[in-house]
């Protein structure tokens, strides 16, 4: 039984979902200039009290618009102190950061904890009619929650405000050259405005995939510094939609790899040769890309030691147990990797975490 | 009027005008903190009874309080050493955890060793365990432009799964039964001591007094420190004097990991309990971040929030035992001071702003722009070897 199967893959995009709704909001607001590193709490915000609605409502499309809006509220308060008021952006999204945590932590504890039966019903996969059907890629891609579809409309729908709409300049300009866009006669604040309110309310859906979507319950801090891998998918794909998604969609993989792992008595051979692979194809590109010739030797020596140990272990093939711990490490270490590997040459908003005052 | 004694003069009202707004500040932030408690069907005044009675009522309460304050004042030193530097780590809890591991590490495993070798080599440990950290973060920037602001964040949470496995299950004396590890050596703890009737640690005594008058002496004393302050504010000016920003800013870093580290090992060998547990660093890094900010950025008047957060994370524990109100009422707290605090800078922006259109511009240097409000440029900064790759 293979652990790189099906199942996985389904889930990769299952869990991938929440990161690349949250991760088109990100870019939305980054690409206007405007830096949010608040979003693991705008996620909370969105789990929590989309959660909060459904369970209480029993409407799961209450509790998703309640998700919606409790992230474009923290979204607001963003948006006010740090676009309004030139507040730093760093400061004020580590703020909304903490407001996130302790906000529904209390509030948990509060209102749910105590209470017996606290979940509701998991949302269920809709198969889509026709396309279900196709062989290994329809139970894979089209029997996903309604959620799931929505997280991924979104990429096309950011790329095309971004890329093929007046607007979309005009969101692109407010990051590169406001100055520009106000003498246009477009007010650079309305702007920045609503997107971080966009980006709030998106990073709301996340969290309301997460909670109602996944599980069908809210746990203290679920969110687990996925808004922080979103930022490293939105950094990853250069503020570009399609390649931020698949960033996202690669640290889906890692969540849903590692989800897997959890309950396997013994690390499967096939991890071990994907492990392998991608340190020795990070050696080789590091060896390559490196100008000295020092450095050239230790990379090309971490791949050699490392097909070495790969096939020791497909050799002897041991009875090694790692704990879970490890395993949920797996999503931010492959997020610093993709980090180091692919970066290069960012093309960076250029006002980005940078606040804009009108001159006088 | 004497430009220069005008200056003196506006900073003096400046610092005036700050200070109030933040006792504001604190005021709005602990009213609605107790009308939560109110909300929430509690009794505000007995939740606040408990909260200052408990960390400032007697001379014990104000020395668990000062304990409390040490890991957090430690984590602002470290946030002001990067943010001298222009670099901002946000990755103090993962330093700190780190740090403490490596002390929990030689306290627990490294015996018999007399106390004169086996307590600084703890502290040591700390430190380098935090620098390393850190330094790993740093070498991700300046070879890999890896910002630092990310690859912080994503290792605070490598830091916390690994502590969370040793207190769990590696170091554990019974693994899946008892969620914190063997017990660390005496003598790798810091001794504590009696002072008018109550105990402390000399963790708090020694640790905190040397560790501000350091960070102090290091920024305002020092030329390494006057290079540091050059390089955060000025970053073509330092390049063109002969300094390389990103050598300096890897130095910042790695001091800055050292401090985290310090704290995480007196989390370790000052605590009361004298074993590891998991996420022992418990927001303390996340603290020190918006005590450093609430002084703005000053080391000795980080002392003094640290003082008020220690106060906040003392209280809070004794109101959630006594008045039954959750911990976590403390952090969402902490979170709206960070917020209410981007006013405090809004309006001296202004001030400045309407002096500048009264007086028009100095000629006399201004004083430089507030280090919150200053941004370094996201990811444009250049390699050591001055080659400009990822320059647009």
């Amino acid at each position: 039984m293979g652990i790189l199967d099906a199942a996985w893959l389904y889930a990769t995009l299952r869990m991938g979902g929440p990161l690349v709704v949250t991760a088109m909001g990100e870019i939305i607001s980054q690409r206007s200039g405007v830096i949010n590193i608040g979003l693991d709490g705008m996620m909370l915000a969105g789990a929590f009290f989309g959660f909060l609605t459904a369970f209480t409502t029993g409407s799961i499309a209450l509790g998703v618009c309640a998700g919606i809006v409790a992230g474009a509220v923290l979204g607001a308060i963003m948006g006010l102190l740090s676009v309004q008021l030139g507040g730093d952006q760093i400061i004020v999204g580590l703020g909304i950061l903490l407001l996130g945590i302790g906000l529904t932590t209390f509030l948990y504890q509060e209102l749910l904890v105590g209470m017996a039966e606290v979940a509701v019903d998991r949302l269920r996969p809709y198969p889509i009619p026709v396309l279900s059907r196709i062989p290994i890629l329809g139970p894979i891609l089209f029997n996903q929650t309604v959620l799931v579809y929505l997280a991924y409309f979104s990429v096309p729908v950011t790329w095309f405000l971004l890329f093929r709409t007046r607007t979309g300049v005009i969101i692109r300009a407010a990051g590169e050259v406001p100055s520009a866009v106000d003498a246009n006669g477009v007010n650079v604040y309305a702007v920045r405005w609503c997107t971080v309110i966009v980006s709030g309310a998106l990073a709301g859906l996340g969290g309301t995939l997460l909670s109602i979507g996944q599980v069908g319950l809210f746990v203290e801090h679920m969110t687990a510094g996925r808004g922080f891998l979103v930022l490293a998918a939105v950094f990853f794909g250069r503020w570009r939609p399609l390649l931020a998604a698949g960033g996202a969609v690669l640290f889906g993989a890692a969540y849903a790899l590692q989800l897997r792992l959890q309950a396997m008595e013994t690390v499967p051979i096939e991890v071990w040769v994907l492990a392998a692979a991608i340190v020795i194809a990070a050696a080789i590109r590091g060896a390559v890309r490196t100008r000295t010739r020092r450095a050239r030797l230790v990379a090309l020596g971490t791949a050699g030691i490392c097909a070495a140990g790969l096939a020791w272990v497909i050799g002897t093939s041991p009875q090694w147990v790692l704990p879970s711990e490890f395993w949920l490490m797996v999503p931010f270490v492959v997020s610093i990797g993709v980090l180091a590997g692919f970066v290069g040459r960012a093309e960076m908003p250029r006002t980005l975490a940078l606040s804009y005052t009108r001159p006088r | 009027m004497d430009p220069i004694q005008l200056i003196r003069r506006y900073e003096v009202a400046d610092r005036v005008v700050a200070g109030s707004l933040l006792a504001c500040v604190v005021v709005v932030t602990g009213s609605v903190a107790m009308l939560a408690v109110a909300i929430t069907g509690e009794s505000p005044l007995e939740a606040a009874r408990a909260l200052l009675g408990g960390s400032l009522g007697s001379t014990s309460a104000f020395y668990s309080t000062l304990t409390k304050a040490l890991p957090t004042l430690l984590a602002a030193l470290a946030w002001i050493v990067a943010i001298t530097a222009g670099r901002l780590n946000i990755g103090m809890e993962g330093q700190m955890l780190v740090g403490g591991v490596l002390a929990a590490g030689v306290g627990i495993y490294l015996i018999p060793l007399p106390w004169f070798v086996h307590l600084p080599l703890g502290i040591l440990a700390g430190i380098a365990g935090g620098a390393l950290y850190a330094g790993i973060a740093a070498w991700l920037w300046a070879r890999w432009e890896v910002h630092e602001l990310l690859s912080t964040l994503l290792m605070n949470f490598i830091a916390i799964y690994l502590v969370r496995w040793l207190a769990r299950d590696a170091w554990s004396p019974q693994p899946g039964f008892l969620d914190y590890s063997e017990r660390i050596a005496d003598t790798a703890l810091w001794p504590a001591v009696t002072v008018f009737g109550g105990r402390i640690s000399l963790a708090v005594v020694i640790v905190l007094p040397v560790s501000v008058a350091f960070v102090a002496f290091l920024l305002r004393r020092t030329t390494f420190g006057y290079k540091l302050r050059l390089a955060g504010t000025n970053e073509t000016l330092a390049l063109y004097s002969g300094l390389s920003p990103t050598r300096l800013s890897v130095r910042a870093l790695v001091i800055s990991g050292g401090l985290a580290g310090l704290g995480g090992s007196c989390l370790i060998q000052g605590g009361q309990t004298a074993r590891m547990v998991a996420h022992f660093s418990a927001d303390h890094g996340y603290e020190g971040i918006v005590a450093a900010l609430l002084a703005r950025n000053g080391p000795i008047g980080a002392g003094v929030s640290s003082l008020l957060f220690g106060t906040l994370r003392q209280g809070s524990v004794v109101m959630e035992v006594q008045a039954g109100v959750s911990a976590a009422l403390a952090l969402t707290t902490v979170a709206i001071v960070i917020l209410l605090m981007t006013l405090t800078e809004y309006v001296l922006r202004g001030r400045e702003h309407r002096r500048i259109a009264h007086d028009g511009p100095h000629d006399a240097p201004v004083h430089a722009d507030s280090p919150v409000t200053r941004k370094p440029e996201v990811g444009v900064d250049r390699p050591a070897d001055g080659s400009t790759r990822g320059d647009p």
